[in-house]
């Protein structure tokens, strides 16, 4: 883990005539042999597996499947096998192990999705989470990463150098199934637009077990589905090869609060706003549990919740931020504020540590759109939010302005990012946040241009998955899927069997 | 069975509740609040259930065995429901010898009993107690805090019936061995953070956790599961509140102990320092020494852990909550306070040059 490292050549296939002899001749005996037959029906080839792998009807099985999954609520689907693997070279040969027993297979990273999308009825859930390399790479500008990694220990490897990728809001998200999907990230306008744009490359095992890399000049298809299939990704990641930016050197956040009725004029405000400031200017609009302190001032409807608007500047100094930050201080929304704090210095630390305050884990769901009407989303909050059956609900609007991305799966657009999390204790309460949650997504779709596949509530709304894609990149991942996976070894996205 | 306390009392049980109700509902019950235990004097009365019960609970209180023999009836029978292939103290036994017998197995098998009865409910004969129960399995470590309902038939002021409902599916999983096969799946949570190997990420803020002694890590999993430690102030220990209650029990908790035991390999020690402070913490940790060992090896008799793989960071961290409270104040929490009234004894500006110490230390 050592900066100087050389990084090896990749080994390309993990034993060419280990594949052949492997999908070659076992899959053929897998057809005509009865032991391959009883091999096929009983979890046959797992012996390689033991000690970290689990059959559904075996032992250990439950400890297994529950832990593949971060939140609490535990989604009731049963995949066949559970395998866990310690290195690449497991991942090989647990993707041709599919393949033998013609198992449908699913990757799972850090188990952060929301909707456990990893977890399906049959086949093979296979868990990456123990590949856990990190190094710079030689040039000093890339950072080699393995899925297994967290984003807050990749930003604080890559802060002696002086650098800094692009990762989630909360510092204990996995980069894996993140950067994959989509990723909205710190500093997100300016890195990328969406953190997958700085993955430079991968190294991913394919449906027929081999480990290819992919980038934008080698296997370029694959690499156009990586950049954002995310989920109906036909292939593992194995490692990233991602494209650092240096640290900013002054991170500076300043904040206004408002009252919920507010809200609507508030995001038309945050919308003038946001066009008028700089790329690395990230503009949050959060509505989330009012202070005690707020909620007594307010009167009427609503006065649970409150409105942050928070502006955090990645710079290089003092100055810098406020000078980009003298469109928001400038606008006359800020005569309707109830409460502010004035600049303050940051980390990307203090930042991944207040977010993670406000989301423990717990009961979970998430859902999203992507939205160039942030006035009708806001109408819509303000009619919900104090309708909503947990407290704990906290709706963020992401300035995103008008991002212009390569050419790759990921292509869903919007000037606001709205999410909106539930975050609950009891299961006795699932069945009324659900419904409450699908209600307002079924509302908000009428405002939408498609939704966030990482964030978007794959078990609550199945039928507008292909929302989280442009037409078009939705038919040619269907054709790259044929071309990569022709067996499909790979479960499809969930929901689209 | 041992002591009553008012938080135990407290405790609501809707199982519990739906009991008391219906037997108040169909007997026209007498209540009596378990408090009242000093106003008994069973001996004034031809029949006194009540009374017989409140004497019973209070002579347990104070170990009378003798005064609990002489309240059981010759011809009584003391029944605890449960599995008795599993529970030594299960099944249904005779007689005082049977109840002594009774009690044998209990003390023979279990540790820091805790106990308390919420009410004392009576109908003719009969006294319904329900309270709850919690106790350590000495063989295993195993911990439950489970309710329960005694039921009581008196004659002539001797106990002639004994029954104890309790969740005895939870009282048995006590008793179960820690698999480190399953809990290398439950390590599953762990990793993301403390490392495949449990060597700890300093940039995670996750410290080493192989090799480190099982006891030390069952007890501060037990305490987040608990809250007992991790206030949300403790960032990162507020933030293994969530991991270590997404252990399922505390089998899963002991499963997952008993995996981490079988991990090893070198801690990671990226964040050591060696600057001029560490000579002026090799003096000031002669204090801590008394309990963790010249070496930072720890003693586990009086639950010092061992510090030697600690990285500066970790140790600074844990010295500032515990001077400030957020570890070592909870009344559960007996270690944390040892610990808290002796950083007591040291300089609070000695903090950073004991932790860049601990960093150096090899321990055995
Ligand atoms: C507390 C919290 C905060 C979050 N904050 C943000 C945020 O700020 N911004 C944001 O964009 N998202 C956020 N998310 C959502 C996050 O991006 C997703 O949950 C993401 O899936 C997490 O990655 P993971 O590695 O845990 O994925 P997993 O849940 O393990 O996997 C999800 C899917 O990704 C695919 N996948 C994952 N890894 C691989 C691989 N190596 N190869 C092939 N396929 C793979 C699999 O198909 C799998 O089904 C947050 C989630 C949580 C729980």
């Amino acid at each position: 883990m050592k900066a100087d490292e050389t990084v090896l050549p990749v080994s390309r296939g993990c034993n060419r005539r280990d594949l052949l002899a492997g999908v070659g001749v076992a899959s053929i005996l897998a057809f005509f042999s009865p032991s391959a037959l009883w091999a096929q029906n009983n979890g046959g080839g797992l012996e390689q597996f033991a000690g970290r792998s689990a059959t559904r009807n075996g032992k250990d099985y439950e400890p297994w499947r529950q832990s593949m999954i971060w939140q609490y609520r535990k989604s009731d689907r049963h995949p066949e096998i559970i395998i866990q693997a310690n290195s690449i070279d497991d991942v090989c040969a647990a993707v041709k192990l599919a393949a033998d027993l013609r198992k449908k297979i699913t990757t799972r990273a850090g188990g952060h999705s929301m909707s456990a999308c990893f977890l399906r009825d049959d086949g093979i859930l296979l868990d990456v989470s123990r590949l856990q390399e990190v190094r710079l790479a030689p040039n000093g500008q890339e950072v080699i990463v393995g899925p297994g990694v967290i984003g807050r220990a990749l930003n604080e490897y890559l802060r002696p150098h002086n650098l800094a990728v692009a990762t989630a809001h909360c510092g204990m998200v996995p980069v894996s199934g993140f950067w994959l999907g989509g990723g909205v990230a710190w500093n997100g306008n300016a890195w990328g637009g969406m953190a997958v744009f700085n993955i430079n490359g991968v190294d991913i095992v394919t449906a027929d077990g081999e480990l290819r890399h992919a980038s934008s000049t080698e296997n370029a298809d694959l690499f156009w589905a990586v950049r954002g299939a995310g989920p109906g990704l036909f292939g593992v990641v194995v490692r990233f090869y991602v494209k650092c930016y240096p640290l900013p050197k002054s991170i500076q956040s300043t904040e206004y609060i408002y009252h919920l009725s507010d809200i609507v004029e508030v995001a038309k405000a945050v919308e003038e706003i946001g066009s008028q400031v700089a790329d690395n200017v990230e503009l949050l609009t959060i509505v989330a549990q009012a202070s005690p302190e707020h909620a007594e001032k307010c009167h009427g409807v609503g006065c649970n919740q409150a409105v942050y608007v928070n502006a955090i500047v990645f710079g290089d100094s003092v100055g810098e931020a406020q000078e980009k930050l003298a469109p928001l201080h400038n606008h006359p929304i800020v005569q309707k504020a109830i409460g502010s704090h004035p600049m303050k210095q940051e980390t990307f630390e203090s930042l991944y540590t207040a977010n993670e305050r406000s989301f423990a884990q717990k009961r979970w769901q998430a859902d999203n759109v992507m939205t160039d009407r942030a006035d009708k989303i806001a109408e819509l909050l303000l009619e919900s939010v104090p309708n909503c059956p947990t407290d704990n609900n906290a709706a963020v609007l992401v300035y995103k302005g008008n991002p212009r991305f390569p050419d790759a799966a990921y292509g869903i657009i919007g000037k606001f990012y709205l999410a909106y999390y539930m975050v609950w204790d009891d299961a006795a309460d699932d069945l009324a946040v659900a419904k409450y949650h699908v209600d307002y997504f079924k509302k908000a779709k009428k405002y939408s241009n498609g939704s966030y596949l990482n964030e978007f509530n794959q078990e609550g709304r199945p039928e507008d998955l292909p929302l989280c894609f442009t037409s078009d990149a939705w038919d040619k991942l269907k054709g790259l899927r044929r071309k990569w996976d022709p067996n499909s070894v790979f479960h499809n996205f969930y929901g689209q069997q | 069975m041992a002591h009553q306390s008012k938080k135990g009392r407290q405790q609501r049980s809707i199982a519990l509740l739906i009991i008391a109700a219906s037997i108040a509902v169909t007997t026209g019950v007498v209540r009596a609040n378990g408090n009242n235990v000093a106003s008994a004097s069973p001996a004034q009365k031809a029949n006194d259930p009540l009374g017989t019960v409140q004497a019973l609970y209070a002579a347990f209180e104070t170990g009378n065995m003798e005064a609990v023999r002489s309240l059981i009836a010759p011809d009584a029978t003391w029944t605890y429901y449960g599995p008795e292939a599993v529970l030594p103290f299960a099944g249904t036994r005779k007689g005082p010898a049977g109840v002594m017998d009774f009690f044998a197995k209990v003390s023979a098998t279990l540790t820091d009993a805790t106990a308390s009865q919420r009410e004392m409910l009576v109908s003719g004969d009969t006294v319904t107690v329900p309270g709850w129960e919690e106790s350590t399995v000495k063989t295993t470590s195993g911990h439950y805090k489970v309710a329960n309902v005694h039921i009581f038939k008196i004659r002539d002021n001797k106990i002639v019936r004994f029954e104890e409902y309790i969740d005895s599916g939870t009282v048995a999983e006590s008793f179960a061995v820690a698999d480190p096969a399953r809990g290398k799946a439950y390590f599953t949570t762990c990793s993301g953070c403390h490392g495949p190997n449990g060597e700890g990420n300093a940039d995670m803020h996750a410290p080493p956790i192989s090799g480190v002694p099982s006891d030390y890590i069952l007890r501060q999993l037990r305490n987040f599961r608990a809250g007992v430690r991790g206030k949300p102030d403790d960032f990162y220990g507020y933030q293994m509140v969530g991991r270590a209650n997404a252990l399922p029990g505390d089998l899963a908790t002991r499963d997952l102990v008993s995996f981490i035991a079988t991990l090893s390999g070198p801690a990671d020690n990226t964040t050591r320092t060696h600057d001029a402070t560490i000579a002026k913490g090799k003096t000031a940790y002669e204090t801590c020494a008394v309990c963790h060992g010249a070496e930072g090896e720890g003693n586990g008799d009086i639950g010092a852990p061992p510090l030697r793989r600690l990285g500066a960071w970790y140790v600074r961290t844990q010295l500032a909550n515990f001077r400030n409270g957020l570890r070592g104040s909870d009344p559960k929490d007996a270690f944390g306070a040892q610990m808290r009234a002796a950083l007591g004894q040291v300089p609070e500006d000695h903090d950073a040059a004991i932790s860049a110490y601990v960093a150096t230390l090899s321990g055995k």
